[in-house]
């Protein structure tokens, strides 16, 4: 048997853990652009080659979301069926082209970038004058709220997680073409203002009823999330992800914000901290009448708030984002 | 001997070793999350359709659909009726304007300092004065055009529009023959606020069956508002504030099947 010689041995030595690395890479890029779905092997991170330092990460959780059967904006109307709200085809076709899967599925999700639906509590029955017959539907508008979940699930061994949520809204419409539609984005700033301040987000909301809801916690573009200061999800296949609810409601007039803000020793629908938010962000708030601090100026220009983002907005997103 | 069993073990151990690392490292590396090592942030992005406004618009006289321009409602002003107008009456003009609407119902809500009756006439309108001419109003467009409005007799064989008060004070006005608001509406005015002048409490008057728009395109109906004195003429100069309003409402029409 020929001895090998130091020299090769030394290639070999430097060779092998080369070859090694190369093909670590190869692997994990592999993986990554063919986007397996990997829930079941999220919880192996412990399960680390001694010796091998493959990937440094600060990333301790992931973030999930739940799958309705059925998405709401997805329903249709008439007979032959078309879209109930215009343009959604091409909305959802548009977030996939930014790499947003919004596909239905009835299990929970992970996969990096998701799109999925803000739920709105408020069903208005109008009359569809093109059909001539009364449908449901779940528009926003002036007086709409509801909720928005997603989960969190720290990985094994981690005892603590903190993060900073941040929450940004964009606006998208729809133009028709020959039958199909094209979506666009709202690039007004006037505009995109007008929505952080006419569709609030909360972190607690209290009370059964539209009528009893009382909010705290505003979202001032971004919130902090301490799972010491929440429980574990208690639902089945859930018991490792914490529950993460965001409130949101586009109060139907300024009024309706002024008037049931909470003060000392008096509570009401919105926290304090909404009347300095007002102050801090007019153009959130007020169309025109901007400086104004009376009660009537204040009221036309949030209304006319409400009419510059209905006339110019079809769609409405919220983008929830973690750095750290 | 022992030698070449050692190395024959050696070379064995070599390459089963690099191939049993490959394979583990591989098995690492599918193990790992996902986009940990492209993306350090995770996004999630939830949307909703945003309902658009409804087009219905009051404007003061003339709207020109073809070119869009309107009377921006400020141009309805009412100063100085002269309660002795031998008439009894004043007319004023103002329309409702939009896109798409079926139907809309008119609300009057005023306060009742000045005993004015208000009437309200479907009203056409006509490029030159015509012997039934009410109104001559004069736009804020470059040549000031005049447009002449008078009341539509095609219409309701030209009667006001047919209406009711939601809150009459039904005992003033038989007794008295006083246009009083009584107090069923006072708390969406005034809240919990008590101290307020009978005549400052609004009255709510409303049409009772919705006026025509048109439901596939743009559509503009004008009106005759008469603000009628019938010669009650008092010393003092009083103040009323009068809103306008329109809703759209429409009624489906129960067909066969």
């Amino acid at each position: 048997m020929k001895k090998i010689d130091r020299s090769t041995l030394t290639i070999i030595r430097f060779a092998i853990p080369l070859c090694l690395s190369f093909l670590i890479v190869v692997g994990v890029i592999f993986t990554a652009v063919f986007h397996p779905s990997l829930g079941w092997f999220a919880t192996s991170k412990g399960n680390m080659v001694s010796g091998m330092t493959v990937v440094t990460t600060a990333e301790d959780c992931e973030l999930l979301i739940e799958r309705p059967n059925e998405n709401e904006f997805d329903s249709t109307k008439g007979s032959p069926p078309i879209e109930r709200y215009p343009g959604i085809g091409a909305l959802k076709t548009y977030f996939t082209q930014d790499g947003f899967d919004p596909t239905t599925e009835t299990s929970t999700s992970n996969e990096p970038r998701l799109a999925f639906e803000l739920v709105n509590e408020l069903e208005r029955s109008e009359l569809d004058e093109e059909l001539g017959e009364y449908i449901n539907t779940r528009y926003l508008l002036p007086g709409a709220y509801g909720t928005l979940t997603f989960y969190l699930r720290p990985f094994p061994g981690v005892e603590r997680v903190r993060k900073t949520f941040t929450l940004t809204l964009a606006g998208y419409y729809a133009v028709e073409s020959e039958g199909n539609y094209v979506i666009h984005e709202v690039s007004s700033q006037t505009t995109l203002d007008l929505l952080k301040g006419h569709i609030l987000f909360f972190t607690e909301r209290t009370g059964n009823t539209h009528e009893e809801y009382r909010y705290d916690g505003l979202v001032d573009g971004s919130f902090l999330f301490d799972s010491n200061d929440h429980d574990l999800c208690e639902e089945v296949g859930k018991t490792d992800c914490y529950k993460i609810t965001l409130y949101w409601e586009w109060p139907e007039t300024y009024l309706d914000i002024s008037r049931k803000l909470s003060s000392p020793g008096h509570a009401d629908k919105y926290p304090a901290e909404v009347g300095a938010y007002i102050t801090e962000h007019r153009t959130y708030f007020f169309a025109i009448n901007q400086a104004s601090n009376d009660e009537t100026e204040r009221s036309e220009g949030y209304d006319d708030g409400d009419q510059m983002i209905g006339s110019q907005v079809h769609y409405v997103s919220v983008l929830i984002e973690t750095s750290n | 001997m022992k030698e070449e069993q050692n190395v024959g073990k050696r070379t064995v151990a070599r390459k089963i070793l690099p191939i049993a690392v490959t394979m583990a490292a591989i098995l690492l590396a599918l193990a790992l999350p996902v986009l940990s090592w492209f993306a350090r942030g995770k996004q999630l992005l939830a949307y909703a359709p945003i309902t658009s406004p409804e087009a219905l618009y009051i404007g003061a006289g003339h709207r020109d659909t073809v070119n869009g321009t309107f009377e921006d409602i400020r141009y309805l002003y009412f100063n100085g009726i002269d309660a002795n107008d031998a008439d009894g009456w004043s007319d004023y003009v103002f329309c409702v304007y939009g896109t798409a609407i079926s139907g809309f119902n008119l609300q009057l809500a005023f306060t009742t300092n000045n005993q004015f009756e208000y009437e309200v006439y479907v009203a056409s309108e006509s490029p030159t004065p015509t012997a039934n001419t009410l109104v001559d109003y004069q736009a804020h467009d470059e040549e000031q055009t005049h447009y002449y409005y008078e009341i539509d007799q095609e219409v309701n064989s030209g009667n006001p529009v047919a209406g009711s008060f939601l809150n009459l004070d039904a005992v003033e006005y038989a007794n008295n023959d006083l246009y009083l608001a009584n107090n069923s509406r006072h708390a969406s005015a005034y809240g919990l606020y008590g101290n307020v002048n009978r005549f400052a409490e609004a009255l709510y008057w409303q049409t009772d069956s919705p006026i025509a728009g048109d439901s596939t395109g743009e559509f503009v109906v004008y009106f005759i508002l008469r603000v009628k004195t019938n010669g009650k003429t008092s010393n003092d100069r009083e103040t009323d504030i009068l809103c306008i309003s329109a809703k759209s409402y429409t009624v489906v029409e129960q067909g066969e099947g």
